[in-house]
């Protein structure tokens, strides 16, 4: 059991290391203006960067002339922070910005946490001024972001986050939730922003694998789910949960900077589940149902998450539940294995690179007809028919700790009727009896694709204007397997658990794998090296060992040092006598806050 | 009057924000606000502007702040209209809203078709045809209310997503993603249309001329029930026919004007999409 306040002293330690990092960069933002104010001092450069950012453009910001949460949110968590000290002029240019600028609430979940709490935070300072940006008096603002971000809390105590798990924005839910705990005047809503802060470090800690993020991820950026060190999320692991040797190049980010210097700190028993597991272990979460507004006769049904967190990796699945045959979130990643290793070499996914256009205008304004270029224009690389990751009506997800079944059934007029594998470059594969066989020293692991498959080489690039020269973005083996009905089965166990690789090589493809009645009948089964027996009815029941898993009973927290039901608002993270209760008070019988953002 | 001010002759056409002035000539930018418009209600004193970021009151003066009309509960607007007492009624992404005032006079929305099933409340179009009739084109056909949108019942047309609607001549047109045109006396009962557009995204009559606006551009029927293509091919969103002007939206594209009844049409003004045409005076 570590103690809080020599556990505060070591993140307080190492946000003391990050900060200086950070005041040593040339050219600052908002985000990262907090270090001048804490080291050097330097007003101008502080004006400079504040007048920089609020003219960028930015990704959620909408059209040119109009600020978006990008813009507001490290504005106003500058200001708060540092009032007192903060140059005149860098002052009046986000007072003048929130009072009279055009501004907008994007259209994610991250992005109107980030418009309310700045905008909350502003309503707050400026609550005597006649009139606010948007026309109304400041309290109408308060007010309405206040409701937001309380519906949107109660929402994730109850049903599990929306926006669940992404290594590249969980930063932008934490930090204006930190924000708010700093600076909001509303002790209701600040007692309740603790809360749910603890449940989003507890996420983190849950799934934290060696500096990884394993398992399904409701957005992981694009073309970065074979990374291992993903998003800027990296950041909080390193400040939280800490474990390894400060790098710069891997554990700063702007968007993080803010947190360095807030008195808020998680509880200590996060960072230890982070970091020590005694024993293989499974987590369980649900999150809330992707938010799918056409294209569909029913709504999608809750996430089930599924995590198997061995010694020497990490296998996630998700249920996702989408309905109908055109939802198919554009960054979701359903499922990975993952372990420690260096970028590209520690990750196996795979996915059906779903195309039409349905899937954006399933969540987006665009008529189906002009989404296809309305999105795809500004980000090509989303209708690759090599992409390895977004989501697709079409696949199912059957898991039993490291064993797993990812299978898709296609219709023949899919733009892209198969599906795509990454492996690893490092691994010395084993092709044995249609299994490929993997020694990760640490682990052993077979992959055994259900249908005819060709090996491809993929390398992707960010600089990619002529040719493509590193592969930055993507790097590894592309296994593309056949439609109507690709699919894997996989299975990995601890070296310690076999006598040999051989011996596991030898196991494995002597396991059963029951393919006969899967194009036919829809039937798949894979026997594990333990004897274990997982059966997948494609749009039927899962059963392992005959038993059906029955999903609905998936807890919003599950696991041997997490526990709570949905609907109660009420969670225990750690054990024995280190432990952290969280109780939001909720009303399970209160109608929740209707959903109005997008993924 | 200011400079610059909103007039009953003016044109109004939303695109990226909200422009005024004369199809063929010039155009006016009508305030600092590239909101994605989708929909415009014309009144005396100001416009009611439908964005994909919320609904807003815009003042006839260009120079005026423009004030935020929806709440957290509202987000993509698609259209907008009054109801008997001018009360705007939005329809958008999660349905048809309505809203009441709060102690502090501030409006709080809510969904009338929140708990129908997606495609039934993703609302393109809402047309309040008297003080109790309701049609709403829905991404699952037309939805009719008798009671002000207190309940909703499907029509004929249904199983498509519609997306125009409009009375024209005591008449009903509705159009659809992939059945063509449709029309109906009551909103009950439709039949189809002869029509050479699958989809058809906007609908205009003047006498005996039809106008369809489709993925493939202009379709026009004239008296003697020929359809003829016109105009650029594009995804026209919106049309308006004003004696021999013709103006069109396209999204992407632009707004296209011809003066000689689609003989020749021309690209006017600054605007990539055009999403809403307002001829002078009227409502949109």
């Amino acid at each position: 059991m570590i103690d809080q306040q020599a556990y505060e002293q070591q993140v307080q330690a190492r946000a003391d290391e990050m900060l200086d990092a950070v005041a040593q960069q040339e050219r600052q933002s908002a985000w990262s203006a907090h270090s001048i104010l804490a080291r050097s001092h330097d007003d101008q450069q502080v004006i400079d960067a504040v007048a920089r950012s609020l003219a960028q453009v930015v990704p959620g910001a909408g059209d040119g002339g109009m600020g978006g949460p990008f813009h507001i949110l490290p504005a106003m968590l500058l200001h708060c922070r540092w009032e007192a000290e903060l140059p005149a002029q860098a002052a009046d240019m986000i007072c003048d910005f929130m009072l009279r600028g055009v501004l907008v609430r994007g259209n994610t979940e991250n992005h109107w946490l980030m418009y309310y709490t700045g905008n909350l935070l502003a309503a707050e300072r400026w609550r005597e001024e006649a009139q606010f940006w948007n026309g109304q008096p400041p309290v109408a603002m308060q007010r309405e972001a206040t409701r937001w971000i309380l519906g949107t809390i109660e929402r994730t105590a109850r049903i599990g986050h929306h926006e669940y798990d992404s290594p590249g924005y969980h930063i932008e839910h934490m930090m204006p939730l930190i924000g708010l705990y700093e600076h909001t005047t509303d002790k209701h809503l600040r007692a309740q922003v603790e809360r749910v802060l603890t449940l989003k470090v507890a996420d983190m800690a849950l799934e934290f694998f060696k500096g990884s993020w394993a398992g399904s991820h409701s957005r992981e950026g694009y073309r970065e789910n074979t990374w291992t060190r993903v998003g800027p999320i990296r950041t909080l692991q390193y400040l939280y949960f800490g474990g390894e040797p400060f790098d710069p190049e891997v554990h700063l980010h702007g968007f993080a900077i803010p947190a360095l210097l807030a008195t808020y700190r998680p509880p200590a028993v996060l960072a230890r589940m982070a970091w020590e597991r005694k024993t293989p272990q499974l987590v369980k979460k649900t999150k809330a149902p992707r938010n799918i507004i056409r294209h569909a006769d029913h709504y999608a049904g809750p996430v089930y998450k599924t995590t198997f967190m061995s010694e020497s990796f990490a296998l996630g699945s998700a249920q996702i539940n989408l309905p109908g045959t055109s939802a198919g979130p554009i960054d979701l990643v359903s499922w990975d294995l993952t372990w420690s290793g260096a970028k590209h070499q520690a990750k196996i996914t795979c996915n059906h690179p779903f195309l039409s256009p349905e899937r954006f205008s399933a969540f987006l304004g665009p008529h189906p007809q002009n989404a296809r270029r309305a999105v795809g224009d500004g980000k090509p690389y989303l209708q690759s028919p090599d992409r390895l990751f977004g989501a697709s009506p079409f696949e199912r997800i059957v898991q039993h700790d490291g064993a797993a079944i990812v299978a898709y059934r296609i219709p023949e007029q899919d733009e892209a009727p198969f599906a795509n594998l990454f492996l690893p470059l490092s691994t010395d594969w084993v092709e044995r009896s249609g299994w490929l066989l993997g020694d990760m020293g640490d682990f052993y692991v077979g992959v055994h694709p259900l249908a005819a498959y060709h090996w491809e080489r993929i390398r992707q690039s960010r600089n990619d204007a002529i040719m493509v020269s590193d592969g930055d973005l993507i790097d590894g083996w592309l296994l593309r397997i056949d439609g109507p009905t690709p699919g894997i089965a996989i299975e990995a166990v601890e070296a310690t658990a076999v006598d040999s690789f051989e011996v596991f090589c030898d196991r494995r493809t002597a396991a059963g794998l029951g393919l006969e009645a899967w194009s036919a009948k829809a039937l798949v089964s894979l026997q594990t090296i333990a004897g274990d027996q997982i059966e997948m009815e494609f749009d039927g029941e899962h059963r392992v060992n005959g038993e059906v898993i029955d999903y609905a009973s998936w807890p919003l927290y599950g696991a041997p040092e997490a526990e709570g039901e949905l609907h109660t608002g009420r969670m225990r993270f750690g054990s024995g006598a280190d432990l952290v209760d969280v109780d939001f008070g909720i009303d399970p019988q209160k109608p929740l806050m209707p959903m109005r953002v997008i993924g | 009057m200011a400079v610059g001010e909103v007039s009953e002759q003016d044109w109004i056409v939303g695109s990226t924000g909200v422009w005024a002035g004369d199809p063929q000539g010039e155009w006016r930018s009508h305030g600092p606000y590239p909101f994605a418009v989708e929909g415009i209600q014309r009144a005396e004193s100001s416009l009611l502007v439908g964005t994909g970021h919320g609904l807003w009151e815009a003042p006839l003066d260009p120079v005026g702040r423009w004030t935020q009309l929806h709440d957290e509960a509202l987000t993509e607007v698609l259209d907008v209209a009054r109801d008997a007492e001018g009360a705007p009624v939005a329809a958008g992404s999660y349905g048809v809203s309505v809203s009441t005032t709060d102690e502090f006079g501030l409006r709080r929305w809510r969904s009338l078709t929140e708990d129908l099933s997606p495609d039934q409340r993703y609302t393109n179009v809402i047309r309040l045809a008297g003080p109790d009739l309701w049609l709403a084109a829905t991404e699952a056909g037309v939805l009719i209310s008798t009671n002000s949108g207190l309940h909703w019942e499907s029509t004929e047309l249904s199983g498509s997503p519609v997306r125009s609607l409009e009375k024209l001549d005591d008449q009903w047109w509705a159009g659809t993603d992939d059945r063509g045109l449709w029309c109906s006396h009551d909103g009950h009962a439709w039949k189809q249309v002869d029509c050479p557009a699958a989809a058809v995204f906007s609908v205009a009559l003047s006498g005996n001329n039809l106008l369809v606006g489709g993925y493939d551009g202009v379709h026009w029927r004239n008296a003697q029930g020929v359809w003829k293509q016109s105009g650029p091919r594009a995804l026209i969103r919106c049309l308006v026919m004003a004696g021999k002007i013709w103006v069109a939206g396209a999204d992407p594209g632009g707004l296209w004007v011809s003066g000689d009844e689609g003989a020749s049409w021309h690209r006017q003004g600054p605007f990539q999409r055009v999403t809403v045409i307002c001829p002078p005076g009227g409502a949109a």
